[in-house]
């Protein structure tokens, strides 16, 4: 067994406390200590992006990024996208443009969106192309989700 | 793992002491892109050494005629700074071609060169830029390498025990610079490189002067292709001349077929890059002839 090494962080705007091994990752800690499954598991190893979350408003691998690196700072998963009660403008624009087919993806194409948004608010479709690089969809061939991601960039 | 196995350091000379007296197969863990991957598949290692608390791995400025750049600089960092683009335009490059934000916002520049892959974009950019790395340990002080000396096999480096990489330092470019990265993959933001070139050199009353070109994933390590670098020294850039070059460069290198690529496919896009590369050269040549500046 590794000891646990104690972290404290916001969560979704929320400050938390947990223990973790100091191995695991920030995706493993979502899941099983928060209980917050829609960060996804699919490649492991960097190339699919189904697992990013945002670090101090930096998007990052879930799967390979130490949970104890998180210590002292801001995560946000994609349950911490919505405002308020409502969804984000990005969310509706998924929907409304068919941007979703399994959904597999859809939670770290939402979490790379963000960050590209955050960065570029009115983003060319070139701009958000390169922003949605690190992921992959293997349903919808991608033109929905970059429609509505400019969609969203200009409401 | 023991109570010994993990380290989280809050600075540098915390860092040196748990490397000290580190057991053999430690290792430092930085952004985890390259490690991270290894761990879930199952591997361990005696001890890591988490240096992500280390600020003095987190210099970027320029200091003493050179940038210097803290081994624990991310790749989106290195983006971000209007100092590296200005002063070592063809790291920016590379960073720029480096895989997608998702990788980039953790990838540091230490991880990128002790990885010693030798598809590494990064270490491909400061091999051509004659930067040169910063090694610290508790017993040795500080000791500096050229990059074709610290890197000398796949994963394999000139890092002694007990050592890690502190800072790296780029010499400033000279207004006269010309820097010029290609890069291609099958998915080009994604995936490792098939291959790599990066060129840098600079053109003084009309001759090449210190002509810089490295080629990546096409050996064993990160190459400078050096009978390419003699055919341009002192000349004048000319298509002719940009053809001999990128045809010694081709044969100098030595590809292997993978997956990816056969080392045929692999030579000749060595040769159209370095052509590539050196007319971008001669058009800025023009350019700046045409403003007369
Ligand atoms: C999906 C994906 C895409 C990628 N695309 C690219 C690409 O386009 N181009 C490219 O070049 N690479 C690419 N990589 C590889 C990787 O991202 C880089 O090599 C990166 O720079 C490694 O940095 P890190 O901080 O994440 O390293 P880590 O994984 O933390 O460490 C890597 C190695 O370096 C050692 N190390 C780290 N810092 C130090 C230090 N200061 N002193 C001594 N040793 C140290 C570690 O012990 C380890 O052996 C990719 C990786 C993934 C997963
Ligand atoms: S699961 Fe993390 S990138 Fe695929
Ligand atoms: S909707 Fe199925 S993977 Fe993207």
């Amino acid at each position: 067994m590794q000891p646990e090494v104690e972290i404290r962080f916001t969560l979704n705007g929320r400050p938390v406390r947990t223990h973790v091994p100091p191995t695991m990752a920030v995706l493993e800690m979502v899941r099983e200590r928060f209980a917050l499954t829609g960060s996804k598991l699919a490649c492991g190893e960097g190339e699919c992006g189904a697992c990013a979350v945002l670090l101090d408003g930096e998007p990052v691998l879930g799967c390979l990024t130490p949970a104890v690196d998180v210590d002292g700072r801001v995560l946000v998963t994609v349950e911490g996208l919505r405002h308020k009660a409502d969804l984000a403008p990005l969310q509706k624009a998924f929907l409304m443009e068919g941007a979703v087919q399994c959904g597999f993806c859809t939670p770290g194409m939402l979490v790379a969106a963000t960050a590209l948004l955050a960065e570029h608010p009115h983003p060319s479709r070139e701009q958000v192309r390169r922003g949605l690089e690190g992921n992959l969809c293997r349903c919808t061939g991608y033109v929905a989700i970059v429609e509505a991601v400019e969609d969203a960039g200009k409401r | 793992m023991t109570e010994q196995g993990y380290v989280r350091p809050d600075n540098l000379a915390g860092a040196l002491d748990a490397l000290a007296d580190a057991p053999e197969g430690t290792r430092v863990l930085a952004g985890g892109t390259d490690l991270m991957v290894h761990l879930r598949a199952g591997k361990r290692f005696p001890r890591l050494v988490n240096v992500a608390r280390v600020s003095e791995l987190q210099a970027l400025r320029v200091w003493g005629g050179a940038l210097e750049v803290g081994a624990g600089v991310t790749v989106a960092r290195l983006l971000r700074d209007a100092e590296v683009r200005r002063h070592a335009a063809l790291l920016w490059q590379a960073a720029d071609r480096f895989a997608s934000p998702l990788v980039r916002s953790r990838a540091t520049v230490g991880g990128n060169l002790v990885n010693a892959s030798p598809a590494a974009d990064l270490t491909l950019a400061l091999l051509a830029l004659d930067a040169r790395v910063e090694l610290v340990s508790r017993a040795g002080g500080v000791r500096s390498l050229g990059v074709d000396e610290l890197v000398l096999g796949p994963g394999k480096t000139a890092l002694g025990a007990g050592e890690l990489v502190r800072t790296v330092r780029v010499p400033l470019a000279k207004p006269t610079a010309f820097h010029h990265f290609e890069k291609s993959g099958p998915r080009p933001a994604l995936e490792i490189s098939v291959a790599a070139v990066a060129v840098a050199l600079r053109i003084e009353d009309g001759r090449v002067v210190e002509p810089r070109i490295a080629c990546g994933a096409v050996a064993p390590v990160p190459l400078r292709v050096v009978p390419a670098e003699q055919v341009l020294a002192g000349r004048e850039l000319t298509p002719a001349l940009i053809e001999e070059a990128a045809l010694a460069a081709a044969k100098v290198v030595r590809p292997i077929d993978d997956v990816r690529a056969t080392a045929l496919y692999r030579r000749r896009l060595v040769a159209a890059f370095v052509r590539r590369s050196l007319t971008a050269a001669l058009d800025s040549q023009r350019v700046s002839h045409a403003t007369g500046s």
